[in-house]
């Protein structure tokens, strides 16, 4: 089904539509959130959203870009939108546990183990995913969709809605932090 | 230097780390729990109007807009104070009112 057809479909409410859709993207969707959330059932519940929100608003869909774009959109928007909303508990443990009521162990984020990585590689993808998550946000986004989610940077340009040379400086810039926060990683460790 | 190079070859292994990664998949019944998500029953009015006070910067605004609003009352107040000029013929003389009103004075009431 082309996407044409199929924003119609679901503009029409066809409920099998729908459900081609959900299954056609419920991957993409899931392993672009879980790569920015990183943990499985925060990216679970956020694809779950996703789906929601294109059932609710597939009627402000104008088909200026494709359909995958404008889900990587959703998708990325609500998974920002989680983590801001988990900086703000954070902020807000910080102050509690200044009067007194303690309880930032809960939420520190343990190591996360992406469940596509090779074997013997988890270990160092663990790290590498702890070194992603500190990066400023627009970095983060595009190396997280070029490499866990292996798009070009052409697709990564259009869904960042931006130029492939912004998209080339990000990805040079995040390569450029990650080895830095890497290197002093390793340091500590010695 | 030797330390350098491990490090180095550390780093650049972790950075590859990525390559060959898999898409990870939600696991099966994702359709079923969504349907059943889209089928709960629909929040209150009254849980989006509280989620919209609630956030942070609409709070903020509406406690600024008390604020602002309680001052320019209070600005507004003073104002009309000082503008409220006395009459030119004004005497602190009017502003007692020396007679007095006691059973004595109904008693000498001149009667017509």
């Amino acid at each position: 089904m082309d996407d044409r057809t199929l924003v119609e479909r679901l503009k029409a409410g066809d409920e099998s539509a729908f459900k081609y859709m959900v299954t056609t993207w419920q991957a993409m969707v899931y392993n672009t959130s879980l790569g920015i959330v990183q943990k499985e059932e925060d990216a679970e519940d956020i694809s779950q959203e996703v789906f929601v929100q294109v059932f609710q608003s597939i009627g402000s869909f104008k088909g200026e870009s494709k359909f995958s774009t404008w889900l990587y959109r959703i998708t990325i928007t609500k998974s920002l939108d989680h983590e801001r909303k988990k900086k703000r508990k954070k902020r807000f443990a910080f102050i509690s546990s200044i009067f007194g009521d303690d309880n930032s162990d809960e939420l520190q984020v343990p190591d996360f183990n992406h469940p596509g990585v090779v074997m013997d590689k988890k270990e160092d993808a663990a790290i590498l995913f702890k070194a992603i998550a500190s990066l400023p946000e627009n970095q983060r986004i595009a190396f997280t969709l070029h490499k866990v989610e292996s798009l070009s940077y052409q697709e990564v340009c259009e869904v960042m809605q931006t130029s492939i040379s912004s998209v080339e400086s990000l990805m040079h810039r995040a390569r450029i932090n990650l080895r830095k926060k890497l290197a002093e990683y390793y340091q500590k460790k010695q | 230097m030797e330390k350098r190079d491990d490090m180095n070859e550390k780093v650049e292994g972790v950075m590859q780390s990525l390559d060959g990664i898999k898409r990870a998949d939600p696991g099966p019944w994702f359709f079923s729990r969504l349907s059943q998500r889209l089928g709960s029953n629909p929040r209150s009015p009254w849980f989006y109007i509280g989620a919209f006070l609630s956030r942070p910067s609409v709070a903020i605004s509406g406690v600024m807009a008390v604020l602002i609003l309680n001052l320019v009352l209070l600005l507004n107040q003073q104002s009309e104070v000082e503008t409220a000029s006395l009459p030119l013929n004004f005497s602190s003389e009017n502003e007692y009112i020396t007679a007095s009103n006691s059973s004595y004075d109904y008693e000498n009431l001149v009667q017509p």
